[in-house]
């Protein structure tokens, strides 16, 4: 056993309305750079859809993330040898039209255009050559079409639902559709990490953030096909591939990332997690039905003196022990098992864990008020959403662990409705709480942490250890609008 | 005197700002090291385009490298008809593909918007001096054939009198226009590399091979032993390493030492003895011979049996002469063509008389004739080499 923290993220996906302030608070930060204008480190997709950048699930046409076999542990995309005959030209590397070109407009034409009889236009200037374009896509093209037949019939987890469900998902009056806000998962087995020839990408012994080493990086462009997340970019101005750093420098003055901070329905958790770093490799090569379990397991309990004593044997500073029982994530992921890893088939052991959500299947509106369903045992097994797509998307296709989840989720929602309406039938509350598993205190605790939790509570910042991180610098800012972050000196694309 | 600047003081100068400025703009803005991918912008052609181009240079480089580091194994593999051939066939492919290459890698940054976007004037200047260079090499390789096979006795013995310190100009001042241009602009490019993206050639990730797929870096231990602690770079891959290392210093020394004195000296090591070559009793007098004989021979580091041949002439008077079989022009084989009693070269159609005697062609100086004796009718010759290009016989 060797006990590693790892700075980890619970997103609950009933709470997010779709407002991308997340995205802008995350672009103004970091990525307000030329060449990197196409990037959204952070960005919200609309599910089901095709996302950004497009088809990024369909691992047939990226060969992202890990293989699945007896053999040792393998790159879906290459072997190491291949690396070297790709290196020329990655063959799955995506391009620019599968995100989008960036673009402006010329607003000075407003200004400056000769008088004259027709009213000036700002036309469409692209970032990259400076030329007019034709807009073909842009960032969030696809936002809200959840029914659409090109953005969420493309969506490479429609699969895995039948003929039937799928006609039904696309009628009109049953129309439903979520956003799925990502950023880099700062995975425990990362793809993007394995896939650099350079060795330029490495993780933070102390947080196990995972960062692009910009002086290492030599454009080999494998992390971007690697990541099966798609979440490492190619700066096409810089030469380097640059990815979320998951704001470091604000945690490290103990604030949570930007994205977190400004996140409108405060739907972002963050927290350490104490994990058993010998066992990732095993974990990754769970078959696909456990791995669920498989990433709950490898995380330790935080208040095992076992583990605690085992921690501080490996190098964990006491203080990270701390913030890890104080961590929501730990409470989402483990106690309460309602926290899923998207794509865990991706076997990057993703680090960031979302609380799917409970669309209102089960409720209706009669006569102008809002009832929910009568049956609604079994209501939750046909949802709106079949589970066999959340599953796809949370479980690697295991419903039932989806089922369970939205037991627990509708138990808190009914038992906190029996509670403040009080038109909940008793005996059926309890005995979905039964089914739920779950008691009314872990009921309440759940709601605390759902609906009431305060800043500080949803954020457990891991204090700043800074004699152990090798990033401290004067002032991360200082070249943020040239270089990005933490850059001292001015950085230029080379001759 | 300006041969001295294009093919001395050039070539130095150009290798100083290569290291100097590589290693400079490695400690100072490493930042900017990079291949500087164009991939995300334009994906299609630059498939037909890089593809083709690195497979083809890195072997084209490969070739030109191997004879530089190790003549005798080149000259060895020249030896049959057959495997010159091969040479002449693989290297003419290689050149069209770099060429093909090249070609469309410049064609996709001038007419892909995206491509053009991100090419910086370096890269204009880089592009330029590699296509001149393909062109120029795709030339000569159609234009003086068997190039591969006398490259080892024109620009090799150059570039080795280079790297030994005592520069020797004489082997390819004499050249055609074209190889000498191929000649300083390689130089022109090695100048380049510190300006230019061209500094991605030595970031080649060889460690990717075996280093472990995870990377953990931590501060910790860093203060203890003074440098970033790489927990994924476990021990059992240091001792992997380690092992490496020694055995590639190992047998790398094992290799330098006849390096090192073939540099020194690039003859054959062994001193050339007498060869018994046959009987020459039923030769004809004005009708040369070609007569084969083995002779054991060693190259730096190899022995091997060598078949070897000479031109023996029996003059009216029953004099003898020997000819090394090798065209003083560029080392080329020549024949006898009884049909107008010459020797004729057919690499570049030198015309010697049955005395040696220059008679037409670029040759500079006579058949190169060799020391010889007879017993009993036995012909025993001292086999030698000389260089050429050059109007002195001067022994290799
Ligand atoms: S999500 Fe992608 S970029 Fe982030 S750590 Fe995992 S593999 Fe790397
Ligand atoms: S800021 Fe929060 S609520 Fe808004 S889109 Fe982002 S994650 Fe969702
Ligand atoms: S090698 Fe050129 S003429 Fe003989």
């Amino acid at each position: 056993m060797k006990i590693r923290a790892q700075v980890s993220m619970v997103f609950h996906l009933d709470k997010c309305i779709g407002c991308h302030t997340c995205s802008i608070a995350c672009k103004n930060l970091w990525t307000s750079r030329r060449g990197t204008e196409y990037m959204w480190w952070n960005n919200v997709e609309t599910k089901p859809g095709t996302g950004y950048p497009t088809l990024w699930e369909d691992q047939g046409k990226y060969k992202g993330g890990w293989k699945h076999g007896k053999e040792k542990p393998g790159l879906l995309l290459q072997g190491r040898a291949a690396a070297f005959m790709n290196i020329f030209f990655n063959p799955f590397l995506p391009s620019i039209d599968d995100y989008y070109e960036p673009w402006t407009y010329s607003y000075r034409d407003l200004f400056d255009s000769p008088h004259g009889e027709d009213q000036p236009v700002a036309m469409p200037v692209s970032e990259i050559t400076g030329k007019n374009m034709e807009i073909e896509a842009g960032p969030n093209w696809d936002d809200d079409l959840g029914g659409s037949y090109i953005y969420a019939a493309g969506d490479p987890n429609m699969k895995a639902v039948t003929e039937e469900e799928r006609r039904q998902m696309f009628e009109l009056e049953r129309m439903i559709f979520f956003y799925l806000p990502r950023i880099c998962n700062h995975c425990l087995n990362p793809g993007c990490l394995a896939a650099c020839p350079a060795g330029a990408i490495y993780k933070r012994a102390e947080d196990g953030i995972v960062l692009v080493g910009q002086d290492k990086c030599r454009a080999w462009r494998m992390c971007v096909s690697g990541c099966p997340y798609k979440k490492v970019y190619y700066n096409w101005e810089t030469g380097k591939s640059e990815k979320c750093i998951l704001c470091y420098p604000r945690q490290e003055t103990g604030q949570p990332p930007a994205c977190f901070h400004s996140c409108v329905g405060r739907i972002r958790y963050l927290g350490m997690l104490l994990y058993d770093a010998d066992r990732i490799e095993q974990t990754a090569a769970l078959p696909g039905s456990g791995l669920v379990k498989g990433f709950r397991e490898i995380v330790l309990d935080p208040f095992d003196p076992g583990v605690i004593k085992k921690a501080g044997e490996d190098g964990v500073p006491e203080q990270a022990i701390k913030a890890a029982q104080a961590s929501p994530v730990y409470k989402y992921l483990v106690k309460w098992k309602l926290a899923l890893p998207l794509h865990p088939e991706f076997r990057t052991i993703p680090m960031l864990f979302y609380v799917p959500s409970l669309l209102p299947v089960t409720a209706s509106v009669r006569n102008g008020l809002y009832e929910p369903a009568d049956e609604f045992f079994g209501a939750l097994e046909n949802t709106r959403v079949p589970a066999a797509y959340l599953a796809s998307l949370f479980t690697a296709g295991d419903s039932s662990e989806i089922v369970a989840v939205n037991k627990k989720l509708y138990a808190v929602r009914l038992f906190k409705r029996a509670q403040s309406v009080g038109d909940v039938d008793r005996k059926k509350l309890d005995r979905l709480l039964e089914e739920a598993q779950t008691t009314p205190e872990e009921i309440e605790e759940i709601y605390q942490m759902t609906s009431l939790a305060a800043y500080r509570e949803r954020f457990a910042v891991p204090p700043f250890m800074r004699e152990q991180a090798i990033e401290a610098m004067e002032d991360p800012a200082a070249r943020k609008g040239d270089a990005g972050a933490g850059f001292i000196s001015k950085m230029k694309r080379g001759w | 005197m300006a041969d001295g600047i294009y093919f001395v003081v050039f070539p130095y100068l150009a290798f100083f700002f290569a290291v100097f400025g590589g290693v400079y703009r490695f400690n100072a803005r490493r930042y900017t090291f990079s291949s500087s991918s164009s991939q995300l912008l334009e994906n299609r052609a630059l498939f037909w385009g890089s593809v083709p181009w690195h497979y083809g240079i890195i072997l084209i480089l490969l070739a030109h490298l191997i004879p530089i580091i190790h003549a005798p194994l080149w000259i060895w593999l020249h030896r049959e008809p057959l495997r010159m051939f091969f040479f002449e066939l693989a290297g003419a492919a290689l050149g069209f593909l770099t060429l093909l290459g090249i070609f469309v890698l410049i064609a996709r940054r001038i007419f892909n918007p995206g491509a053009r976007a991100v090419t910086t004037a370096m890269d204009w200047v880089l592009l330029a001096a590699l296509a001149l260079q393909v062109l120029a090499g795709f030339y000569i390789t159609f234009f003086y054939r068997w190039g591969s096979a006398w490259y080892v006795y024109t620009a090799v013995p150059w570039l080795r009198s280079l790297v030994s310190l005592n520069p020797h100009m004489e082997y390819i001042t004499p050249l055609p226009w074209v190889l000498r241009l191929h000649a300083v602009n390689a130089f022109v490019i090695i100048g380049l590399f510190p300006f230019t993206r061209l500094v991605h050639v030595v970031s080649v990730p060889f460690s990717y091979l075996w280093r472990p797929y995870q990377i953990d870096i931590g501060y910790k231990k860093s203060r203890e032993e003074g440098q970033p602690e790489g927990e994924g770079i476990s021990r059992r891959n240091f001792f992997l390493k380690a092992v490496i290392g020694t055995l590639s210093a190992v047998s790398g020394l094992i290799l330098l030492v006849p390096y090192i004195k073939a540099i020194i000296s690039p003859a054959p090591l062994k001193k050339t003895e007498w060869s018994k070559v046959g009987d020459i009793s039923s030769i004809m007098p004005q009708q040369p011979k070609a007569m084969n004989f083995e002779m054991e021979s060693v190259e730096a580091y190899m022995h091997h049996m060598a078949l070897r041949s000479v031109w023996v002439v029996k003059e009216s008077g029953g004099e003898l002469k020997v000819f090394s079989p090798i065209c003083p022009h560029l080392g080329c084989h020549y024949r006898w063509d009884p049909g107008t009693g010459h020797f004729e070269c057919p690499c570049h159609g030198s015309v010697f008389s049955i005395t040696g005697t220059v008679l037409g062609g670029p040759a500079p100086r006579p058949l190169d004739t060799l020391p010889f004796r007879i017993e009993n009718n036995i012909l025993y010759v001292k086999w030698e080499r000389f260089e050429v290009g050059i109007p002195q016989k001067v022994r290799i």
